[in-house]
């Protein structure tokens, strides 16, 4: 691959970010640097899903790279944390001139990322996830003529490796505790995530990564302050005079301005003094102040009992919170929330799948397309097997989940419940054209409603009453079928859903009809018929 | 030989006619707490409310009904009576993992027997409540009709009760779920629109979901089916269509029933109020002597699958 589209860039990002999910408690176990407090992967994590959280689906490289910035640099928290974001920033403002970026691009933007990293530190130490980002990203200087991104990734994950492997060589609280940098863990399993999104294949870290040696708690560490400002623009303000002062109250400072914004962490054991200094310059907007050495003691506290994993969970995948809730009283156990002819991306449906709280767990997608996404994440998943359902629809997906049981059938049970559902339950949307088409010899004109079953169009109507219960009457099993689940949107009146059943039980005196209001907008209606 | 008398709890949803009718010589009735605070002993008769009134006035938004058992001096009280009438006693009572009934018994014969220790008493955990405990009693007063000594009465239902079925449909698990008598329920408190959930019995006496039916009809007739499999020696034994407040589709499964097998009996009755404050309205279940439930109800579920074309 030799060129990095918008698209590319959102794959890989969303999948560097699952990549730190997946081993998030293993990067807090590493974590004795600066503060034994074990969160370097949370805050690595809340960084980057901050930016992920920004991104839209269309735009060009540049909008993806702006918006990730803009995300991570607020949402981040933490020593480990805001470093990230600037990074982040640094390789977002290295794309943002570009539709597309090819390798040299993209490795110009590394170096940006890493120079920001590092001016955003008072002091910088080697050691750190500071020193496996310029020290892999300096190798790759070495590396001339390169235009495959694949190639770029593998020499790249195998200097953060090497990088990694001796950082306990330059810290000596990391070689003090036997482990390696948490922070630069955490930067090599992004990474890592990323490079899944060009086909690199993964390797295992060789060394294996072992808990710390932590020693006792040192209850004078003070404060991990946190805070943004927003500067008065009748008072003088020059970053690097604030940061020297801010020397005055403690260590381990972070500091960036962005805008009108300055973003600040410290080590202090005078939060309030720190507020009150901040407050000078303008009005807080955020702030947070935790004890250390009470974060640092809850390490040492027995961890409780994690929560007892469902032995089968469902992932069901709805277009909004109302069609989700009637699958949670199905069973679903969690739901992705799309939008409405929207698909979940795979980095999304990849995070979904490993937050899921069960010792299995099975998918179902609502289109066609969603559901080869979503065999290709399940692939990707560490921990636990997932199976995905082949339901094409929200009607497949009521039709099958409607049957099954995750408290009292077995796993595969459950699934062939589910698959024989989709051999008999016939799922219906009917939307309305946005402009004209033909389809089958018949032309559909803008405003007609339009029925389709798999996607694919079957009939169609001026209205909305008469297309729904003339496709319905027309199946040969009409007869046979004794319950027809349906949700119908805002535009639909309770008169029409009246209407809607004394057309059908006129034909089908036992036909038991279950109208919901699912609140949709794009398909006025979406059936289940079985 | 002295003769024995059967006693029961009104858990077992028999009115006065069918205790008659089936020699259950003597109830003791358990307290029903409304959602409202008062309480009042149950009433086997409805005579106080009808089925209508009392199934009708519960709703998942409304406060709980609750039930507690005949205390320990009831019980004795219903013993000691027998006894001095110089009758054994054979007490059969809704399943221990459901109601204190069973320890409050053994409580109570153990007192009587200290007043009368000529009085053979035999407790019985049914592991089953409502119209299944019912049947038990059924087959225990058949058993003494025709002879049989209470040892011999006692032995066929320890080492049959497990063979009780139930199969029917339920409009919404919730009031089981909500009152602990539903197996694994974690899963149930949804309201699941379109679906019939169908339960047996599992081994400890509490229902468990075997599978699922889409439509009333569809999942009567395959319950009805699923009689018709699992059903033993029907002409022999009697079987009940129970419901609460769902008469139109007792009367549907019953004679859905008929057209597969021919029981010696076919009886709709209706839930008691002491199982019916726990399970609410919307049963229809059809509660018969059959084949020994498999471990874990894999066979039964595996069945019904079949039945409902799950499979």
């Amino acid at each position: 691959m030799n060129r990095l589209t918008a698209s590319l860039f959102r794959l890989m990002v969303n999948l560097g970010a699952s990549e730190l999910l997946s081993h998030k408690e293993e990067i807090n176990d590493l974590n004795v640097f600066p503060v034994a407090d074990g969160d370097t992967g949370n805050n690595m994590l809340a960084c980057i899903q901050g930016g992920i959280s920004r991104l839209q689906e269309k735009g060009s490289l540049a909008d993806i790279a702006n918006e990730l910035a803009v995300g991570s640099l607020f949402a981040a928290k933490g020593n480990s944390g805001v470093i990230f974001s600037q990074f982040i920033a640094g390789l977002s403002q290295g794309l943002s001139a570009y539709e597309d970026a090819d390798v040299a691009i993209f490795h110009q933007a590394m170096q940006e990322g890493v120079k920001r990293a590092y001016e955003v530190v008072v002091h910088p130490v080697e050691g750190t996830m500071l020193t496996v980002l310029r020290e892999s990203v300096e190798s790759m200087n070495q590396v001339q003529d390169l235009d495959s991104f694949e190639v770029y990734f593998e020499f790249l994950l195998e200097a953060m490796r090497h990088s990694l492997r001796h950082t306990p060589d330059l810290l000596p609280v990391l070689k003090a505790a036997g482990v390696i940098d948490s922070g630069g863990a955490g930067i090599l399993y992004f990474f890592q995530g990323m490079a899944k999104g060009l086909g690199v294949k993964e390797e295992d870290f060789p060394e294996s990564f072992q808990k710390p040696i932590l020693h006792e708690p040192n209850p004078e560490e003070g404060f991990c302050t946190e805070f943004i400002f927003q500067k008065k623009p009748q008072i003088a303000f020059d970053l690097n005079e604030f940061r020297a002062k801010l020397e005055g109250f403690g260590n381990s400072i972070v500091c960036f301005e962005e805008g009108d914004l300055v973003k600040t962490h410290i080590h202090t054991r005078e939060p309030s003094k720190v507020a009150d200094f901040a407050r000078t310059y303008g009005a807080l907007v955020t702030f947070k102040a935790d004890d250390m050495a009470e974060q640092s003691r809850r390490r040492y506290e027995p961890k409780e009992e994690d929560e007892e994993l469902a032995p089968i969970g469902a992932l069901v995948v709805v277009p909004n919170h109302e069609i989700g809730s009637v699958f949670t009283n199905y069973g679903a156990s969690s739901l992705l929330v799309a939008g409405e002819a929207m698909s979940p991306s795979m980095g999304e449906f990849l995070a979904a799948m490993t937050q899921a709280k069960c010792e299995s767990l099975i998918v179902m997608p609502n289109n066609g397309n969603e559901v080869m996404v979503a065999e290709q994440a399940a692939k990707m998943v560490k921990g636990k097997p997932v199976y995905v359902l082949p339901t094409k629809s929200v009607g497949e997906g009521l039709g099958a989940i409607s049957i099954m049981d995750f408290a009292c059938f077995e796993l595969e049970d459950n699934l062939t419940r589910g698959r024989e559902a989709l051999k008999s339950v016939f799922a219906l949307e009917i939307g309305q054209a946005v402009k004209g088409f033909r389809f089958d010899n018949q032309q559909v004109h803008k405003g007609d409603y339009v029925g389709f079953v798999h996607g694919d169009p079957c009939a169609c109507g001026k209205d909305v009453v008469a297309l729904f219960t003339k496709i319905l009457l027309q199946l040969p099993d009409f007869a046979e079928k004794e319950v027809l689940t349906y949700f119908y949107g805002k535009s639909i009146t309770e008169d029409q859903v009246r209407e809607i059943e004394a057309i059908l039980t006129k034909e089908n005196p036992f036909l038991e009809i279950y109208a919901m209001e699912g609140k949709q907008t794009t398909y006025p209606i979406i059936a289940c018929f079985d | 030989m002295r003769p024995f008398a059967i006693l029961s709890n009104d858990g077992c949803a028999f009115d006065a006619s069918l205790r008659q009718r089936f020699g259950v010589d003597k109830i003791f009735l358990g307290n029903i707490t409304y959602p409202d605070g008062h309480s009042e002993k149950a009433d086997p008769e409805y005579a106080r409310m009808s089925p209508e009134a009392y199934f009708g006035s519960m709703n998942k938004k409304g406060g709980m009904f609750k039930t507690a058992a005949a205390n320990i001096d009831e019980i004795e009280a219903a013993m000691e009576e027998v006894a001095a009438a110089g009758k054994d006693i054979l007490c059969i009572v809704i399943s221990a993992a459901l109601s204190g009934t069973y320890n409050f018994s053994l409580k109570a014969a153990e007192r009587v027997k200290e007043k009368h220790p000529e009085c053979e008493i035999v407790v019985i955990d049914s592991r089953r409540y409502s119209t299944a405990l019912g049947l038990l009693l059924v087959e225990a007063n058949e058993l003494r009709t025709q002879g049989k000594t209470l040892q011999e009465t006692a032995a066929w239902i320890e080492e049959n009760k497990s063979c009780f079925h139930q199969i029917g449909i339920m409009d919404d698990l919730f009031f089981l779920a909500r009152a602990g008598r539903i197996s694994k329920a974690k899963a149930f408190m949804g309201n699941l629109v379109g679906v019939e959930p169908m339960a047996d019995f599992a081994a400890n006496g509490l229902s468990e979901v075997i599978g699922k039916g889409k439509g009333k009809r569809k999942s009567l007739l395959a319950a009805a089916e699923y009689v018709k499999q699992t059903i033993v020696e029907p002409e022999k034994h009697v079987l009940f269509v129970c419901h609460s407040l769902r008469p139109q589709e007792a009367e549907f499964l019953k004679e859905a029933i008929l057209k597969l097998v021919q029981p010696k009996d076919v009886i709709i009755s209706i839930v008691d109020q002491t199982s019916g404050a726990n399970m609410g309205p919307g049963l229809a279940a059809a509660f018969y002597y059959g084949k020994p439930l498999s471990e874990g109800l894999s066979e039964e579920k595996a069945l019904l699958a079949n039945i409902l074309g799950q499979k």
